[in-house]
């Protein structure tokens, strides 16, 4: 079965990538927003996996006791 | 090797080759296609961890609308692709290492020792009933109801002050004062003119 820490990795490689992106091209303000979209990209994946695993769709990392559904 | 892993790996792998792709590749457009096709295996991804409305959103929204506004925006601008490539080189090393030196950094927090399974238990699947919809609804609509409307209402100041930066009046183009027209008055439409009447010839 896949961990959580497979998702945060593949999401920390992604950041990673984007931002050697933004370095690469601070010529290109297209290809530097593109860079932009996978950095949001990464951080949304790990939003996702965090709100799987605590099994709340709130997507934080603390979970609230009063917040617990289902 | 069981499938959920080999599916995780594979769509692993397409979605770095494609970001690998989007920041390297000489072509904007070539750019833009391969940032399609990291959203659609991201897609893929977030299906496996039953976020189904965020991965179809995410199809919809991003690859539907946003994406292709910028294969548009990227289209129509006709960039010379040669001068834009200065720097590349030199900016590899350093842009390179940043990259390098975050990635090992997270590595170290969210390692298989912090957030593994043996750390964190993996959740037990819903049945064919479950609505991830449904369920995001219910949390954003009531525990999250105040940061919802607080970011609707950032939207709405977004979008108007986004159109007050760009209207601007030409002199040329032709408009109506609403101010002038509640004011006027009859004289200024209608000139009436006292003249002798004419013979008849």
């Amino acid at each position: 079965m896949i961990a959580l820490s497979d998702y945060l990795i593949l999401g920390a490689i992604l950041f990673g990538l984007s931002v050697a992106g933004i370095f690469l091209n601070r010529k290109n303000v297209i290809i530097l927003l593109m860079a932009i979209e996978l950095m949001l990209l990464a951080v949304n994946m790990n939003f996702i996996a965090f709100s799987y695993w605590p099994g709340h769709p709130g997507g934080a990392v603390p979970q609230p006791a009063d917040h617990q559904r289902g | 090797m069981d499938f959920e892993r080999f599916i995780f790996y594979f769509f692993a792998a397409v979605l770095v080759f494609a970001a690998v792709r989007v920041i390297t590749v000489r072509n904007p457009v070539h750019a833009v296609l391969h940032l399609v096709l990291a959203f659609f295996t991201c897609a893929g991804l977030w299906l496996m961890l039953e976020a189904e409305f965020l991965a179809i959103t995410l199809v919809l929204v991003y690859v539907g609308a946003v994406m292709v506004l910028f294969l548009f925006v990227v289209m129509m601008l006709d960039i010379n692709v040669s001068p834009l490539r200065e720097g590349f080189i030199k900016y590899l090393p350093v842009g390179l290492s940043v990259a390098a030196l975050i990635v090992i950094e997270m590595f170290l927090v969210v390692r298989a020792r912090n957030f593994g399974t043996d750390a964190v238990a993996i959740p037990a699947r819903h049945g064919a009933d479950y609505s991830n919809t449904r369920e995001l609804g219910s949390v954003l609509y009531t525990d999250y109801v105040y940061p919802f409307e607080i970011a609707a209402v950032i939207l709405l100041v977004a979008m108007i002050a986004a159109i007050a930066l760009t209207m601007r009046r030409r002199p040329e183009t032709k408009y109506q004062n609403p101010v002038d027209q509640v004011a006027v008055k009859s004289n200024d439409r209608v000139r009436l003119v006292k003249m002798k009447a004419e013979e008849r010839q």
